[in-house]
């Protein structure tokens, strides 16, 4: 018997096919248990030591908990035993608090007398049919059990042994009665009560509750009911008739678990038992009294008494928190702190904290720091973290040698080795004994644990790891002493900065995990974010600075200083070819700009020759000289402050390098063009080379800011002391004008409203133009200056709060609020509106911030830092959601979307399977003018012939089918109106304006006039290749985890999402929700949202008529009774009692409102609260309407002047025009056409208005647009709303990742939010739902119907420890058919076919 | 030099008169070159050729390394990526 119990290890492989959910039965668990306890205390005092009870809860048999002692029934010590169970008989069922609910739904669809199912014969056929189905999912098995459910409630006769049936109803926590008199009352009732009559007369008290009796469903009533449900009826109630018996969900005897998982923690002499131990010795209590009183016949009332205890006890044992304890039973309840539910849910229950999560070996963790001369790929490993890390190298031919010396080295010294593990299996701890003596004997085929190297493959990581690029491969570089470093260029993917933060470091332990890593998550394979396409890795801060110092026009060297700079960068590794000087007479001298050529090609071998034109951050279009004869299009490089690139052939020929040249996230710098142009590799080395180039050059230049840095000029003193004078000025007399009620309100506000805001923006003007001043005023070595112009640090806005002054403090939006009694601080008058007085900062941070300036000013800084604290945790749960929704979607080798169980979500990914970090321009994957100036560039010979127009349109026409064959339709159209408009249309235009011919058809006299601006047949080849190989790289790989993807980047923006919630749409101050509550409301499908918001179009017609939208507007537009009446009376005489009601006519036709009295009238009889009749109406012409109270023919006066006075304050609320949903209707003008934007619900309603163009008109409520238009409307919405949402925050977000989103979020026919409801609904694995959130209530559910999981989906793969199919997971490995490919195998025969 | 200086500049593709080869930048003592007759010369490249302008108007923008020039005149028999002399002479 005791040998069963042990695990029985097997070398043979195995794969776990799926997991099945069910339950123990009584029987099950007595055989899976040693012993059966009864033994209440824990430890026998009697004998010398306090051994543990025998048949007490710590009885050695079930295993031990300290390492000591040995397992009594395996004789295995706490390392080696398993654990064994035991068990506890119950003296009486309880029931099993976590199938409470489930069993109820049971006891609900049965017979309380017969036990069938209480449905006819014929129905319940067909239900069972239905759930026979072989396809049938789980979601809709729980639909037909839920019908089945409310048909079954509703019977109150058994159609079996018509019996009465009521309501099964769970009272108090743990109980359960039936009302089967509720509905029917009859015979049966009073035979019912008859029966309490002898107890009635023993104690007369009683009599007054006997009617408040009902039939109680203690648990042995249950258990007996359950047992004789029929097989059959099991499987309509969804339950497995043999695995899943209903009985089997009450509990008979008490399993109790091993006690190496509830062990002791013992202190000396004294010990602490877990909750579980403490609690089951209770229940061993307990069960020994009503034993006892069972046997003895004690007064039932006590045998009540503790089998409710009993019933508690073994509920807390389950789960800790039961809501709604009776309060009699709480007193004496001991809490218990964690039960089974408790140890499996939340974050640091099993699933997500040991399941989904686990701690790893070979790890390591320290304070990072910056070190310019690594490259990108490259992390600093102090030597004493390399020591404790290890890698475990097989030793071969090529090896043997360095190995041998880790080996002799030991444990103490870098680069050693820690253990060998023989060939045959045996390892060698290599701290102690003869290493010199191992090191010889070291075999190829042995396994060496040898410390970490330089070049060995790290995993590096910051939290929170928000996407893919939060973790990243490098090689290890083993340095002294104690922090991670690496190069300052790879911050941004970490968001890591060096005040402290720490990283983490994994170093993977196989040859296919290294290669895995280096090849997907290597550093140089991720230089670009797949959220949108844009290069994350790039030069940051100190090399921005150097890189824009180095690059002005006013930079000269001399030949030794040139080379010395050109040394910095390739710390001899590489040769060098210094360019022709620029200057070469009266002396040779290079500029600045020629450095960036040797950074981009430091010899003629190198084929990297870059072309590229693009606006610097200081771009501003040049003036054309007025009458010069030079072009009045002048070309951009002109640019007054150099701000316009242009680099030919790896030659920078304008322009300064800044931000928007080297900076991350622009698709149109430096970085990106050699990234695309020439591979990672040589991106990533233009890199380390600006990075060793500015931080050695800027630290022989030296680059520091000082006081005299943000001291304002004179002239800047004067200007802004007058502009800050008349900007007061002007506020005081827009508060003069308010006061005297002259302002003119805005449309859609009121007079407040109206003067804020032209304070604001007079204000905000005011700050804007004082801090233009104060950069113009400021010279040219300016440090703060500089750093804001070449993007390194600061913004304008920065520089000017230092040197000129601070601004307007905002908080939520608005000027800083009252926190005084109408007024912000006790130094200004009450109710002053002037700029000081709400915030207004005039000084500047060099100035100092007087008194009431420095509060508001850290008021405003609060609220960003609270802003900030709030939105990380609410965008951190929006990430976990979106994650959990989207992680298993994959991309096939179809390249279709499926999930883990195979169903599509997209039939193509993003519509034309292309990779969103392989987009080079804004929507296509390759970005044309840049590609074709780089084939033009690549081939500058005189000596060729130029294409003319109509021989390109020939070359690509026939390449278009050729080259062009598998590319989507969308692109070659693109291309094609690229070649038509860029080159066609160009050069015939050029050639018609030196007079040649357009060639635009085939010449033979064009050939001899040539264009200078030419493009001849190897540049369009070149062109048109790139244009095509670069196609083919962009398509998605398949296995690509897309679904991963996108849900990172949709939910990484929002954590950078700033506080601006609200921002104003137009005129007519409609505020729509922005920020992380918008994409809040979208993704969770939100039934209610913050602003719903319909833009309704008007007709072809009246489009740009304001009448007309003033008339649709009053259509739309709620308009109560009260806004049209003058007034109402009321008329009491003796014959008569009634309200007249005052319309204003006059102001009805002004507002041009389509309401006559007739209209009022019905509106008031179709008010149904009001309870009036058509009769009781009277129109009394010409403008008023007679509500007659009607005295019920009973004559009562005051019950009618009271009915009166109740429809006297209920018919001003009455809506005699308009939609109830809509709380407003505003005329928006749009261009030259005027639209009715709606504030509030009821698209349907709004499409057809009359004058409404219903087919252009759009809501922002997806939930709405789904149930008016359609599913794929929904998705439309979906898509559209958050790629508006990021647009406003100024982040792209690549289509394609909303399209999954929202394809995620409609595929099942209905909108489903990331949510937990939505996700139950997507997903099927128990184990995926678990591990989300309501982790015990799916596993309880599961049991309950026997579910089981497949283990298709990521996070189960994770769980259960096995590869996930994602990735290079995806593909299975196929045996060879050796048959001929056309030939179709002969259908098999089945076994009934032969009959 | 200072306002209504009178100076010569001239522009040539080659420094070395006749020399069909590449020239060397480093050591041009003894080989006679134009540069002989000008006190600044500068070197650098076309990187744009205007003829948007019409018929005998052509705008040639050159870089010598990053100092910019931009000259329009009549049509040259230049092209883009060619190498270019910058030669300047104050006339006493």
């Amino acid at each position: 018997m005791n040998g069963s119990k042990e695990t029985i290890t097997d070398s043979l492989p195995k794969r776990v096919k799926q997991l099945e959910f069910g339950v123990f039965s009584a029987q099950d668990s007595k055989k899976l248990s040693v012993i059966e306890l009864h033994e209440p205390n824990l430890f026998d005092l009697s004998k010398p030591g306090r051994p543990p009870a025998r048949f007490g809860v710590l009885d050695r048999r079930m295993g031990v908990a300290d390492k000591v002692e040995k397992c009594e029934t395996c004789g295995l010590g706490l390392q080696d035993c398993v654990g064994h169970f035991g068990v506890v008989r119950l003296a009486l069922p309880v029931f099993h608090i976590g199938y409470f609910k489930l069993m109820i739904t049971v006891l609900q669809n049965i017979c309380k007398n017969c036990s069938k199912v209480l449905l006819e014969e014929a129905p319940k056929r067909t239900l069972l049919r239905r759930l026979r189905r072989p396809d049938l999912d789980s979601l809709q098995k729980k639909d037909i059990l839920k019908s089945l459910n409310t048909a079954c409630k509703k019977v109150s006769k058994c159609p079996h042994c018509e019996s009465l049936n009521g309501t099964v109803k769970k009272v108090g926590a743990l109980k359960v009665i039936h009302e089967k008199f509720k509905k029917k009352k009859g015979e049966e009732e009073a035979e019912f009560r008859a029966s309490f009559d002898t107890a009635v007369e023993m104690d007369p008290t009683l009599k007054a509750h006997i009617g408040k009796a009902q039939e109680d469903l203690s648990p042995l009533t249950v258990l007996r009911l359950l047992e004789r449900i029929s097989d059959q009826d099991c499987e309509l109630l969804g339950l497995d008739p043999i695995n899943g018996r209903p009985e089997l969900f009450i509990w008979t005897a008490l399993p109790v678990p091993p006690v190496c998982i509830r062990p002791s923690i013992g202190q000396e002499d004294a010990s602490n038992e877990d909750d579980i131990t403490v609690l089951v010795s209770e229940v061993i209590k307990i069960n020994a009294i009503m034993r006892a009183i069972l046997a003895d016949g004690y007064p039932a009332a006590s045998l009540m008494e503790h089998w409710d205890y009993l019933q508690l006890q073994c509920a807390m044992f389950v789960t800790s928190d039961l809501p709604g304890i009776p309060s009699h039973l709480q007193s004496n309840l001991q809490k218990i702190k964690k039960g089974f539910c408790q140890r499996l849910k939340g974050k640091h229950g099993r699933f997500r904290g040991n399941l989904s999560g686990k701690r790893v070996d070979f790890s390591g963790r320290t304070v990072i720091g910056p070190d310019p001369n690594l490259r990108i790929d490259q992390v600093a490993v102090p030597q004493r973290i390399a020591m404790v890390l290890t890698y475990p190298e097989r030793v071969t031919d090529y090896n043997i040698e360095r190995l041998k010396e880790n080996v002799i080295n030991g444990t103490e010294k870098h680069p050693g080795a820690t253990y060998i593990t023989l060939a045959n299996g045996i390892k060698r701890f290599l701290k102690y004994g003869d290493r010199k003596k191992l090191a010889n004997e070291l075999r190829v085929g042995d396994l060496v644990q040898r410390h970490l190297q330089d070049d060995d493959i790290v995993l590096f990581n910051r939290q929170p790891s928000l996407h893919k690029l939060s973790i990243m491969s490098h090689y290890a570089k083993i340095r002294p002493w104690r922090t991670l470093r690496f190069n300052e260029c790879v911050c941004q993917p970490y968001n890591a900065d060096f005040d402290g933060d720490e990283m983490n470091l994994h170093v993977p332990q196989t040859e296919e995990a290294r290669a895995e890593a280096q090849e997907l998550m290597g550093v140089k394979n991720n230089l670009v974010t797949p959220r949108n396409g844009d290069p994350l890795i790039a030069a940051t801060q100190d090399f921005l600075t150097a890189s824009y110092l180095q690059s002005r026009k006013d930079v000269f060297y001399d030949r030794s200083q040139f080379s010395q700079i050109c040394n910095y960068m390739f710390d001899a590794l590489l040769d060098v070819e210094l360019p022709p000087p620029t200057i070469l007479k009266p002396m040779k001298l290079w500029t600045g700009k020629q450095v960036f050529t040797v950074l981009l090609k430091p010899n003629k071998r190198m084929a990297i020759s870059v072309n590229l034109e693009t606006k610097c951050r200081t771009f501003e279009k040049p003036k054309s000289i007025p009458n010069s004869i030079h072009p009045a299009q002048l070309d951009p490089s002109m640019c007054p402050n150099d701000g316009y690139l242009v680099i030919l052939n790896s030659e920078i020929m304008a322009g300064v390098v800044d931000k928007s040249i080297i900076g991350a996230e622009n698709k149109k710098s430096l970085f990106y063009t050699v990234l695309r142009d020439f591979g990672a590799v040589a991106s990533a080395n233009c890199m380390n080379r600006v990075a060793k180039l500015s931080a050695r050059w800027l630290a022989n230049q030296g680059f520091s800011i000082g006081i005299d840095d943000v001291q304002p000029g004179e002239v800047l003193r004067r200007e802004k002391e007058s502009l800050i004078v008349g900007g007061y000025a002007t506020c005081d007399d827009l508060i003069q004008q308010k006061a005297e009620g002259r302002l003119a309100c805005a449309p859609g506000m009121n007079e407040d409203q109206t003067l804020e805001r032209e304070i604001s923006r007079i204000l905000s003007g005011l700050r804007d133009s004082v801090g233009n001043i104060c950069m113009t005023e400021l010279n040219k070595y300016n440090a703060p200056l500089i750093m804001s112009l070449c993007g390194s640090k600061g913004s304008k806005i920065n520089v000017s709060q230092m040197v000129a002054l601070v601004g307007q403090q905002i908080i939520s939006g608005s000027r800083i609020p009252d926190g005084f009694i109408d007024r912000s601080l006790p130094h200004f008058p009450k109710n002053s509106k002037i700029p000081p007085a709400k915030g207004f900062v005039r000084n500047s941070f060099y100035s100092g911030l007087a008194p009431p300036e420095f509060l508001f000013h850290a008021v405003s800084g609060r609220e960003g830092l609270v802003d900030t604290a709030v939105k990380t945790a609410e965008t951190g749960y929006m990430q976990r959601r979106l994650m959990k929704a989207l992680e298993d979607l994959t991309t096939h080798y179809d390249l279709s979307v499926r999930n883990s169980t195979g169903g599509v979500i997209q039939f193509t990914y993003g519509d034309d399977g292309l990779d969103p970090a392989k987009i080079e321009s804004s929507v296509q994957p390759v970005e044309f003018p840049r590609n074709l100036l780089h084939a033009m560039s690549t081939y500058l010979d005189l000596n060729e012939a130029p294409l003319l127009p109509y021989q390109i349109l020939d070359i690509f026409k026939k390449e278009k089918t050729v080259k062009f064959k598998h590319c989507s339709s969308e692109y070659v159209a693109a291309l094609e109106r690229f070649i038509d408009e860029e080159l066609v249309s160009k050069q015939a235009a050029l050639r018609r304006g030196l007079g040649y011919e357009e060639a635009l058809e085939p010449s033979r006299t064009a050939g001899a006039q040539k264009l200078k601006n030419r493009i001849t047949r190897r540049q369009f080849d070149m062109f048109l290749e790139i244009c095509q190989t670069k196609y083919r790289k962009a398509r998605i790989e398949p296995g690509t985890a897309v679904g991963a993807v996108g849900a990172q980047s949709i939910g990484e923006p929002g954590t950078q999402m700033t506080l601006k919630t609200f921002h104003f749409a137009g005129v007519a101050s409609m505020n729509v929700t922005l920020g992380v509550p918008r994409i809040k409301e979208i993704i969770n499908a939100s039934k209610t949202i913050n602003t719903p918001i319909i833009k309704g179009h008007l007709v072809e017609k009246t489009k740009a008529d304001k009448r007309a939208a003033r008339v649709v507007q009053g259509r739309i537009e709620r308009t109560t009774l009260e806004s049209i009446s003058e007034y109402i009376e009321e008329i009491i005489s003796p014959t008569d009692c009634c309200l007249r009601i005052k319309i204003d006519m006059e102001s009805i036709g002004k507002a041009q409102l389509e309401i006559s009295l007739e209209t009022i009238a019905i509106a008031i009889v179709k008010t149904s609260k009001l309870k009036l009749t058509e009769t009781q109406i009277h129109i009394d012409r010409p403008d008023a309407i007679i509500i007659k109270v009607n005295d019920m023919g009973k004559g009562d006066t005051s019950e009618m002047f009271q009915t009166l006075q109740a429809i006297k304050r209920a018919v001003p609320k009455v809506v005699v025009k308009g939609l109830s949903t809509v709380n407003r209707a505003v005329i928006v003008p749009v261009g030259n056409e005027f639209q009715v934007h709606v504030e509030g619900y009821g698209l349907r309603e709004i499409m057809g208005t009359e004058g409404i163009d219903g087919v252009n008109t759009q809501s922002n409520h997806i939930l709405e647009n789904w149930k008016t238009l359609g599913i794929e409307a929904g998705r439309k919405t979906i898509i559209n709303e958050i790629v508006s949402v990021m647009q406003s925050h100024g982040m792209t977000i690549d289509q394609r990742h909303v399209m999954l989103l929202a394809d995620l979020m409609t595929f099942k026919g209905e909108i489903l939010g990331i949510t937990r409801f939505g996700i139950a609904k997507m997903k099927d694995s128990v184990l995926m739902l678990a591990s989300f959130e309501k982790t015990t209530d799916h596993l309880f559910e599961a049991s309950f119907f026997g579910k089981k999981d497949a283990i298709n989906g990521v996070s189960e793969c994770i769980i259960m420890g096995v590869p996930m199919g994602i990735g290079t997971g995806l593909f299975k490995l196929l045996s060879k058919v050796n048959r001929p490919e056309d030939v179709i195998p002969p259908a098999k025969q089945l076994m009934f076919d032969q009959y | 030099m200072n306002i209504s200086d009178k100076f010569t500049l001239s522009l040539a593709s080659t420094a070395v008169s006749g020399s069909g080869k590449k020239e060397s930048w480093r050591d041009t003592s003894n080989q006679k070159s134009l540069a002989d007759e000008y006190d600044y010369v500068m070197f650098g490249k076309v990187y744009k050729y205007d003829e948007t302008g019409g018929k005998n108007k052509a705008t040639v923008y050159v870089s010598f390394g990053g100092l910019l020039l931009m000259i329009t005149g009549e049509p040259v028999d230049v092209l883009v990526g060619q190498e270019i002399y910058l030669l300047m002479r104050k006339n006493t």
